[in-house]
């Protein structure tokens, strides 16, 4: 059947290129932690238009990575014993993730309804400066998060939950200790380093960006505990996505935890080896171990390219069962449901006025 | 054929030139590094000869993009490492992609899919997570998925390296069972009883040159050859030679498996014992009190993918693994015997009996009749 027999002829071309080669990115990222970032700086941005806030939030971010490697080692125990790397942490963050999304009452809806659905009814809340509407907002992603989760919160988005939180409750509670020296203040005083002076305005602004953040937060987490990211792909294909960035969002998906998996493999051999018993050895280790999964990083984009290649990968990812499409009952339910908000944040405006809720005796 | 990755000087490959021929059993012997792996990206264009052609069918490759699809969707390569080969979130989905990419519809997929997943014993776990598999599943999902585009040249990287005995026989069986459909099966190992016991024609590839194309028997009679490629001859070879010398009686015909050394060696002395074999479908399930009551006290075996699931439904199996030797071991050791047997792999069960006969012992076997009390219901 195979023959190859020896001859003259010379291929200009070494590898077989079906289109060509492809590499595929390598950094590792998680989208349910972009989507929390991406929301909050949205959230904070449009909300907000306080002088330094978005440094503040940087600031905020900083610190939140910080106690989040506190968290990680608190979580992974010591390395007697019961181990650091005992779990195959990344690993199980991704099955925990596919169980989660292929587990949900809501997989079967359509992705793209439930996206369109999500993002009109948080850029309603934007749109209006009654907070009651991200109240609203909050309350309706709650609910999804709870009906898709059935209340089975992985540890990894308790995390990105706790993460996020974190970082709202910092930079909101910046926004309302900087409040501007032309208002008059309901609250005026030194804390250490810090001068408190919180004004009407920016309590009820951090309030306002701060519950628009959290309906954010829940929105994306129900839409992302409940779509695959194949589904994802797929309906981001319908909506014509170019297909360059719907595939790479699949295959960073697979292949960023293959090399986290690769990362952890290296820092256990390394901890074998003593690579960690002294301040200036593990610094040394960690550098090696980057360089190491940099390196691996290509080794495995070329035999992901060539076991692609074996199994007629052509550029698109194909899904087995495909989702829903999206219908016209999801458009309507989004027109109406954004339509709705919209008018009572309009209706409601001024109803509330949180600082009087916290402060009113004071005042 | 020549081949020698960009950029660099040396070749991997050099002056290769072997054959192939249509539904064979072929083995690809060679010590690590010795270019197995890149040799077989050739055969589905993954690689292309830096000189040289590589020809399918008679005709040379093209390695144009239609061309390609057509060739891979026909020459089918299953990598070393399941985790290089596995790209979906679920078990039926991974095995659902190869299919997928050559555009079958919805219903053919499904089908191919529930067949694949048949074959290698996974259909319990289709809607299972791929990283909550095992690697013994996480190998045996990577061949469902080549199996599902029903090639006509199925590669196998190391099939059975990492894996337990079990396992590995399983994979082999599967192997075996993708021959008996007419496919040609090529596979590389390091595993020489392996490829001893079920190669019909074996290439040995040493530091990217074939230095033997032919039979196993030829390759492993040249002790020098065997050592020069850095590998060791099979236990069974070695044992047949010894017994050669000592004995004075000629070293043919080599017997490849356990039971046929044991045939080979005990020669007339015994008189050899009687093999029933009860053929399963992989449509039914047979009656297993009729079974149970018919093989009691007697050896067990048990051959293919359908046989183990009747197994699963209660029928008695004492060697779940590499139950055919080990019937034909019993058997021609003078005790009776009973091979629960997949119905498709009956034609290997056969060819085995006939290689007994060449060795000098004819063991008696029988067609159980067994009767179908109802369809499989698949869980």
């Amino acid at each position: 059947m195979f023959t190859v027999p020896v001859s003259v002829r010379h291929l200009n071309r070494r590898y077989a290129g079906a289109g060509g080669r492809f590499r595929y990115p390598r950094f590792y990222s998680t989208r349910r932690t972009e989507n929390i970032h991406g929301v909050m700086l949205f959230s904070g941005l449009s909300g907000g238009g306080v002088p330094g806030s978005a440094m503040l939030i940087a600031a905020a971010v900083c610190i939140c990575t910080v106690l989040c490697i506190i968290v990680y080692k608190a979580r992974s125990g010591n390395r007697d014993g019961r181990g650091p790397y005992r779990k195959r942490r990344g690993l199980s963050e991704q099955v925990q993730m596919d169980t989660l999304a292929y587990g949900s009452r809501m997989v079967g809806w359509s992705p793209l309804g439930k996206l369109l659905f999500i993002l009109c009814i948080i850029i309603t809340g934007l749109l209006t400066d009654s907070i009651l509407v991200p109240i609203c907002t909050f309350a309706i992603g709650l609910t999804m998060m709870i009906y898709s989760t059935n209340l089975k919160i992985p540890s990894i988005l308790a995390l990105a939950i706790g993460e996020s939180m974190l970082i709202m409750i910092i930079g909101c509670g910046m926004i309302s200790i900087m409040g501007s020296a032309s208002e008059p203040a309901i609250w005026d005083t030194d804390i250490l380093l810090f001068h408190v002076y919180i004004t009407d305005a920016s309590f009820n602004l951090a309030w306002l960006v701060f519950m628009r953040s959290a309906a954010g937060v829940t929105l994306m987490l129900a839409f992302a505990s409940s779509t695959p990211i194949p589904h994802l792909s797929q309906a981001l294909g319908q909506i014509k996505v170019p297909k360059e960035i719907t595939e790479i969002i699949v295959l960073v998906y697979r292949y960023s935890f293959l090399l986290l998996e690769e990362m952890q493999i290296m820092y256990r051999a390394a901890d074998c080896r003593m690579g960690f018993s002294g301040f200036t050895k593990s610094f040394r280790t960690v550098a090696g171990i980057a360089a190491g999964v940099f390196s691996s990083s290509i080794d495995i984009s070329d035999r992901a390219q060539n076991a692609l290649m074996c199994r007629n990968y052509s550029g698109t990812f194909p899904v087995f069962r495909s989702p829903k499409k999206i219908s016209v009952g999801w458009i309507a339910a989004v027109i109406v449901s954004a339509a709705i908000l919209f008018a009572f944040g309009q209706y409601s405006s001024g109803w509330i006025n949180i600082s009087e809720v916290f402060f009113g005796g004071i005042r | 054929m020549y081949f020698s990755y960009k950029n660099s000087e040396q070749a991997v490959l050099s002056d290769v030139n072997l054959k192939i021929d249509q539904g064979s059993r072929t083995v690809l012997l060679g010590a690590n590094g010795a270019g197995k792996s890149t040799l077989f990206y050739h055969f589905n264009g993954v690689y292309e000869p830096s000189c040289g052609t590589v020809l399918y069918n008679g005709q040379p490759l093209r390695y144009r993009r239609k061309a390609l699809m057509r060739l891979r969707s026909e020459v089918s390569v299953v990598l070393q490492n399941p985790d290089d080969q596995i790209f979906s979130a679920t078990v039926e989905e991974d095995v659902a992609f190869g299919p997928r990419n050559m555009g079958f519809p919805d219903e053919e997929v499904a089908e191919r899919v529930d067949a694949a997943l048949f074959r290698t014993g996974m259909s319990d776990l289709r809607k299972r997570g791929t990283l909550k598999l095992s690697y013994g599943q996480r190998k045996r999902l990577t061949l469902a998925g080549a199996l599902a585009m029903k090639p006509k040249v199925l590669v196998l990287d190391e099939p059975t390296a990492g894996l337990d005995p079990q396992m590995a026989c399983e994979v082999m069986e599967l192997a075996d069972l993708m021959h008996r459909d007419g496919t040609a099966v090529i596979i590389s190992t390091h595993d020489a009883d392996l490829a001893y016991g079920w190669a019909d024609a074996v290439n040995v590839l040493c530091a990217g040159k074939l230095t033997y194309s032919g039979d196993p028997d030829g390759f492993y009679s040249d002790r020098s050859a065997v050592r020069a490629s850095c590998l060791v001859p099979p236990l069974i070879c070695s044992i047949n030679r010894c017994r050669s010398i000592i004995s004075g009686r000629s070293i043919s015909p080599y017997p490849h498996t356990v039971p046929e050394i044991v045939a080979k060696m005990s020669s007339s002395a015994i008189t050899p014992g009687k093999m029933t074999i009860f053929p399963v479908d992989e449509s039914a399930s047979p009656d297993t009190e009729y079974i149970k009551k018919a093989t009691m006290d007697i050896c067990t075996g048990v051959c293919g993918t359908a046989a183990r699931k009747a197994v699963s439904k209660g029928c008695p199996a004492g060697r779940i693994f590499s139950g055919t030797d080990g019937c034909l071991a019993e058997t021609v050791g003078g005790k009776n015997s009973a091979l629960l047997c997949d119905r498709r792999m009956l034609p290997a069960v056969t060819e085995r009996l006939d290689r007994l006969k060449a060795m000098g012992c004819a063991v008696e076997s029988e067609m159980a009749d067994v009767r179908d009390i109802s369809g499989y219901t698949e869980d």
